[in-house]
């Protein structure tokens, strides 16, 4: 991309003055992402601590080695909690982005088309869902009507076509040349067979781009599973590092600890191995190690769907 | 109007002639299936959902659902006048959105320009890459990271005030300090995803330009001020008509993670008070006044600025 390469030299040529703005910018731009990544290696750190370091009142960006310990990442996998959390969260976010890559690509490939017929009706019939929504209770009456609660489906179902998903797919597809498909049609093929065995096939980046932001949307969906998910063995990842978040000591009033915190005080004491941060810090990471490390080999597919999104949108 | 058409057929008779619409449909028949699965979609999670924000219009009977619960009229939307909290959650929400304009709507305008003086490819996609990040974190992290990094005892910010000698504060729980938390915040979170359209537009500006600046003499802050800011500003200008329609969400995933009852008073917008009232005091049918309410200014809002942007424009927002 144009953008990453510098200016001609010509260009580059500065006073003092600009040398001072490039300094200032520099340091400006590194504390920034200072701000960024500080915290992060804080909870690594806090998270491989053992009890009596982690309580040490500290920086803690760097591991102290003589004091490192697994204990925190032992005690969260001694349940089969976080695993469970991972499993449901990993089928949500594989079977949604499966329904949303073929539902949305079906949708978008006729809307693409101007000889659709009723085409202007269509499209106005899906975009005005885009500005006007029923409310959270109509939502989730309707979900609880379809006996969805407690249920995959209640996380799956009400986002399978997203605004998004639909204008990136549907103005890529409208790119792309008609000669193949039309001479698979003189050969008598059906208008199902042109997209599955054609107009798929070429909108792979298309395709790949949207499921990108369907497996991060997923991925860090918490509310539907707040609301549409009673039983406690069918909670994400989200949800379950939601609860951690809300049963340790500063969650909602910031004033004392609550009992189960204070309970994995006193096993603490007795073990010096682990504290409610460690743990805390522990399940922090391990629901956000994936996207992590997933996210920066598949930023270009991530940038690039932002601007057709922005300026289709 | 019908004899000067046929006229024209007369006249030309191999002019072409529509299909009926019948036949259009028949003929792209496969066509109309490929779009079935997402039409059902539509239909039942979208408007089955409008058709039922209008048990806001009615008493909700669990047994009769609520097509056949009994209507009753304004009777809920009365209690939008009666209730005192909403005036003061309509406000709130108003109010943090206009804060995040204010304070948000540059940040990303200031980094891409920062970020469009920076000449080492290498440093700069480096910055770029860090500061996308935390727009792929879900609000649940980034509040378990705040609360972290604020928390008197342990957090960076107590550490802090302590080493200065002063006393660190509850911030959380601070009706001063949790709105200017939510701002600071939620631009730390999205102030570098934000660059990309800006620095995307930055790159499609004629370079010839820079060049006969330089060869005016113009200096970069000129340049920047008088190119690279003027190249922007049609997207500045859209993206920040866009933003209005958004002022009635101030950010419910945001607010849902980090406030708690002590901070109501700020920090309770439209959307959380719709969450309180309909699923945890299942007030079913208030609740769902309070977002018709909602998503009725809102729409108001969308074709409003959409006629601003059509008449401005060439282009509308569909």
């Amino acid at each position: 991309m144009a953008q990453t390469e510098g200016p001609s030299p010509a260009l580059r040529r500065t006073g003092l003055g600009g040398r001072l703005f490039d300094a200032a910018n520099h340091l400006f731009l590194i504390l920034l992402s200072l701000s960024i990544l500080l915290p992060f290696m804080r909870q690594i750190t806090i998270s491989i601590s053992t009890a009596d370091e982690a309580l040490r009142i500290g920086a803690h960006l760097i591991p102290n080695f003589a004091k490192v310990t697994l204990a925190s990442y032992d005690r969260i996998f001694q349940t089969d909690a976080i695993a469970r959390a991972y499993f449901w969260t990993v089928a949500r976010t594989s079977i949604g982005t499966t329904l949303t890559l073929l539902v949305t690509g079906m949708l978008a490939y006729p809307l693409a088309k101007r000889y659709l017929p009723l085409r202007r009706f269509w499209i106005a019939f899906v975009v005005l869902t885009f500005f006007f929504a029923g409310g959270l209770i109509p939502r989730y009456l309707l979900v609880r009507s379809l006996g969805l609660i407690n249920t995959l489906g209640a996380l799956v179902f009400p986002h399978v076509v997203s605004a998004f998903a639909l204008i990136v797919m549907r103005s890529y597809l409208m790119t792309l040349p008609e000669d193949l498909e039309e001479s698979a049609r003189i050969d008598g093929a059906t208008d199902l067979r042109v997209f599955f065995r054609i107009v798929m096939p070429m909108a792979k980046p298309v395709f790949a781009v949207v499921a990108l932001w369907t497996m991060v949307f997923h991925w860090n969906e918490w509310f539907d599973a707040l609301i549409f998910v009673t039983d406690p063995r069918i909670k994400v990842v989200q949800q379950l590092l939601r609860r951690v978040l809300l049963e340790s000591d500063f969650s909602y009033a910031g004033l004392g600890t609550t009992e189960t915190a204070a309970q994995m005080m006193a096993q603490e004491r007795l073990l010096r191995q682990y504290t409610p941060d460690t743990i805390k810090a522990a399940i922090l990471m391990v629901s956000t190690v994936p996207i992590l490390l997933a996210y920066p080999f598949m930023q270009k597919y991530f940038v690039k769907g932002a601007l057709i999104g922005a300026l289709k949108g | 109007m019908a004899t000067a058409r046929s006229a024209a057929r007369f006249a030309a008779p191999l002019e072409y002639r529509k299909p009926s619409l019948l036949k259009a449909l028949y003929r792209y028949r496969y066509m109309l299936m490929l779009m079935l699965p997402g039409i059902v979609y539509f239909v039942v999670f979208h408007y089955v959902p409008i058709y039922g924000a209008v048990l806001a219009f009615k008493d909700y009977d669990v047994h009769q659902g609520i097509m056949f619960s009994p209507w009753v009229g304004l009777k809920h939307f009365r209690r939008l006048f009666e209730q005192h909290d909403v005036a003061r959650v309509f406000w709130n929400t108003v109010e943090i959105s206009a804060l995040r304009i204010v304070f948000g709507f540059p940040m990303p305008i200031i980094l891409a320009l920062l970020l469009n003086e920076i000449f080492n490819a290498r440093f700069k996609r480096a910055v770029q890459t860090i500061s996308y990040l935390p727009h792929f974190l879900s609000w649940v992290v980034v509040a378990g990271l705040i609360t972290e990094v604020l928390s008197p005892g342990r957090g960076v910010y107590g550490y802090l005030m302590r080493l200065i000698g002063a006393e660190p504060a509850v911030l959380l729980t601070s009706r001063t300090w949790f709105v200017p938390i939510l701002i600071v915040s939620g631009i730390w979170k999205e102030v570098g995803w934000g660059t990309i359209i800006y620095l995307a537009t930055m790159s499609s500006i004629n370079p010839e330009l820079y060049e006969a600046a330089v060869v005016d003499g113009a200096s970069r802050w000129r340049r920047a001020i008088s190119i690279t800011l003027p190249g922007i500003l049609p997207v500045i200008s859209i993206l920040l008509i866009l933003s209005m329609t958004q002022i009635l969400s101030a950010g419910f995933d945001q607010i849902f993670n980090l406030y708690n009852p002590l901070v109501y008073e700020v920090a309770d917008i439209i959307d959380t008070y719709i969450y309180r009232i309909g699923l945890q005091r299942f007030d079913y049918e208030f609740s769902t006044a309070v977002a018709l309410t909602k998503n009725v200014i809102a729409l108001v809002l969308v074709l409003a600025v959409n006629g601003i942007v059509r008449r401005f424009t060439s282009y509308g927002l569909w």
